[in-house]
């Protein structure tokens, strides 16, 4: 009876000293459109980027030993297969020869570490593609030289160079943004002129050319990233051995069932591929970052609601003391009053920053945080500040009343 | 008055800190009784030591040396819980500058101490307002503490130290902050109450209040100058 009649009360007149209301309100508002953002944030970078860094990858045996159209005939067959994980977006990398030195290759411009052998981590000088029209290249001297289609190379290629694809009034030009040693990729020749570009340079060049996306390319290979479906709580999805096990399976299932026996689709030497950085440390990273921004803001929260519980309720707490109120029943006060305060600021914050999401990207839907975002925000940033009021509070309640009257 | 002692306190001493170094003697070697049902009268000037009798007796703070027992159980050893409970359980408190809490309306002043209780609400709030209606302030019930008077203010304070139906109630300068009307009234209600059953204990610097008590108690400089 007593326990509930604190608490009915408690949150009654959590929100009936204004001043004291507002001033929390605004900082639980303050604090949570921020914390949201931030976890939303981590969200993204987890599934976006650490997820999609493992899964199968499939490398072609020899040179022009399979087709654009084979590749694309596996990606349908993977596809519309039932597995019993899903597949995310099979990504594959083709590759075009233009003329007798000159080859283009493509990439997933939105997906650079998920190739185990071409990302960033080749880079030598400058950086890896990131926008279309931006250029990976073999370091090296260039001869200068006219290709039958017009490929001008002006200089020895530097980062910054710019190439001009041309054919009659046509043109593509080129950047380039960054220089890898051509050891570093399998099957490279110095005297060969290759650009690494993006999927949709490639199809410009090759329409250029005139040449067919499918029919006259050819697949190096081709990385098939696997969704780890775990808890559904992203930032604490992170990858058990359950998921190495998918990707080892999915090898398994692609040589049995998927790799018709009268076309090369490649070897396995580099199956069950995980990403060049290590994963586990990148984890281990995430999971520092999260428990950092968790106790920061634990530690912020008690330090906040020292001062404040210091300023607004010594009086109250020493007079509740003089009454016979017990420690428990004092804190029970006191948490549900702030309990219910930074439930209300919370919510504010979090309704204040998803509008101006709104309003900031015309109103699209997919810009509002995810709810397992929001509820993750919840939990640091109202179930943490509990126990800095409880922690603040019980140094007051371990004195005699008189002894804060005193002091007052 | 009853044979039956309530209070027995024994050669109490109380020294504050003040400062870094210098001690203050607020209580030296006072001893007393109190009996059911009795209004007892401390009376002195400023900074003889009757507050801090008070706060002694009520168990608001501990003595540096003596023993206070209640029924017969010395509660200068209790723990911190234990004191909770008499402060609860046996005894009320009237602050001389009240003490409401600011944010809470009269009636839910006088309500505040039965909160924690097993007491079905409707039965608290029906004493609540019963007391404020003996206080004559049942048309101040929703009124926050700044809005009323001193008078009204002390008032609800003795009204929520009656919710409890305490033992003994002690009062710190009860009167100290009011007119004389006022306060001969909040005095005639205290004898009301100390009629009924109750010990009150009264801290006063104002002589003329002792024609309400059954015994007087002097101190000066923190010593008991007549009982």
């Amino acid at each position: 009876m007593g326990f509930f009649r604190i608490i009915s009360r408690s949150s009654k007149f959590a929100v009936r000293v204004k001043k004291r209301f507002i001033l929390l309100l605004l900082i639980y508002a303050i604090i949570a459109g921020f914390v949201g953002a931030l976890v939303d944030d981590l969200d993204s970078y987890q599934t976006s980027d650490l997820l999609d860094q493992r899964g199968v990858y499939i490398e072609q045996a020899e040179e022009f030993s399979v087709t654009g159209t084979q590749g694309s005939a596996l990606v349908s067959a993977l596809n519309s297969a039932t597995l019993g994980y899903s597949l995310d977006d099979i990504q594959m990398y083709k590759y075009a020869q233009l003329d007798n030195q000159l080859r283009i290759y493509s990439f997933d411009l939105s997906r650079p570490w998920l190739h185990p052998n071409l990302n960033p981590d080749i880079v030598k000088t400058g950086s890896f593609p990131s926008s279309v029209g931006e250029a990976l290249v073999p370091m090296g001297d260039i001869q200068k030289r006219n290709s039958t289609n017009g490929a001008v190379i002006e200089s020895t290629i530097a980062v910054g160079s710019e190439f001009t694809f041309t054919t009659g009034a046509n043109e593509v030009t080129i950047r380039v943004s960054g220089i890898m040693d051509p050891s570093d990729y399998v099957g490279s020749e110095n005297d060969d002129l290759w650009f690494f570009v993006d999927d949709s340079t490639f199809n410009d060049i090759l329409a250029l050319y005139g040449l067919d996306p499918e029919a006259d390319t050819f697949v190096h290979s081709m990385a098939i990233p696997i969704v780890i479906e775990g808890s559904g709580i992203p930032l604490f999805d992170i990858p058990t051995d359950k998921d190495y096990e998918n990707v080892a399976d999915l090898e398994q299932t692609i040589q049995q069932d998927y790799l018709p026996d009268d076309v090369t689709y490649g070897n396995f030497n580099k199956n069950a591929e995980t990403s060049p950085i290590d994963v586990k440390q990148k984890n281990r990273l995430q999971s520092l970052l999260t428990f950092v921004v968790a106790v920061g803001f634990g530690a912020l929260f008690v330090f906040l609601f020292g001062m404040l519980i210091a300023k607004f309720r010594k009086r109250e707490i020493a007079i509740l003391k003089a009454m016979g109120y017990t420690r428990g029943s004092i804190q029970l006060s006191l948490v549900t009053e702030i309990f219910t305060d930074a439930i209300i600021g919370f919510t504010v914050g979090m309704g204040l920053i998803q509008l101006a999401l709104l309003y900031m990207s015309d109103f699209e839907p997919s810009t509002l945080f995810r709810p397992v975002s929001v509820w993750i925000s919840f939990l640091i940033v109202v179930l943490m500040s509990l126990p800095g009021t409880f922690i603040i509070t019980w140094r007051s309640l371990g004195v005699s009343p008189m002894t804060i009257f005193r002091d007052k | 008055m009853s044979a039956e002692k309530l209070i027995v306190a024994k050669n109490l001493v109380k020294i504050y800190k003040r400062g870094r170094s210098e001690m203050v003697r607020a209580l030296d070697n006072v001893s007393l009784e109190v009996h059911p049902a009795e209004m007892i009268l401390l009376y002195g000037p400023s900074g003889s030591g009757k507050s801090t009798l008070l706060q002694l007796l009520s168990g608001m703070d501990k003595p540096t040396e003596g023993t206070i027992e209640y029924r017969g159980q010395d509660i200068t050893t209790w723990s911190d819980a234990d004191l909770t409970k008499y402060r609860r359980d046996e005894v009320g408190f009237v602050f001389q500058s009240w003490e409401l809490i600011d944010h809470l309306t009269a009636l839910e002043n006088v309500e505040v101490p039965l909160y924690p209780t097993k007491i079905p609400s409707g039965e608290v709030r029906t004493k609540a307002i019963q007391l404020l209606r003996k206080m004559e302030l049942l048309d101040r019930e929703e009124h926050y503490p700044k809005e009323l008077s001193g008078g009204e203010q002390q008032r609800v304070a003795l009204a929520r130290a009656l919710i409890k139906e305490p033992k003994v109630i002690f009062a710190d300068e009860p009167t100290g902050n009011l007119d004389s009307e006022t306060g001969e009234m909040i005095m005639r209600m205290l004898k009301i109450v100390c009629r009924q059953g109750t010990a009150v204990i009264i801290a006063t610097h104002n002589e003329s209040l002792r024609k309400y008590a059954d015994r007087t108690i002097k101190l000066f400089d923190g010593k008991m100058a007549r009982n």
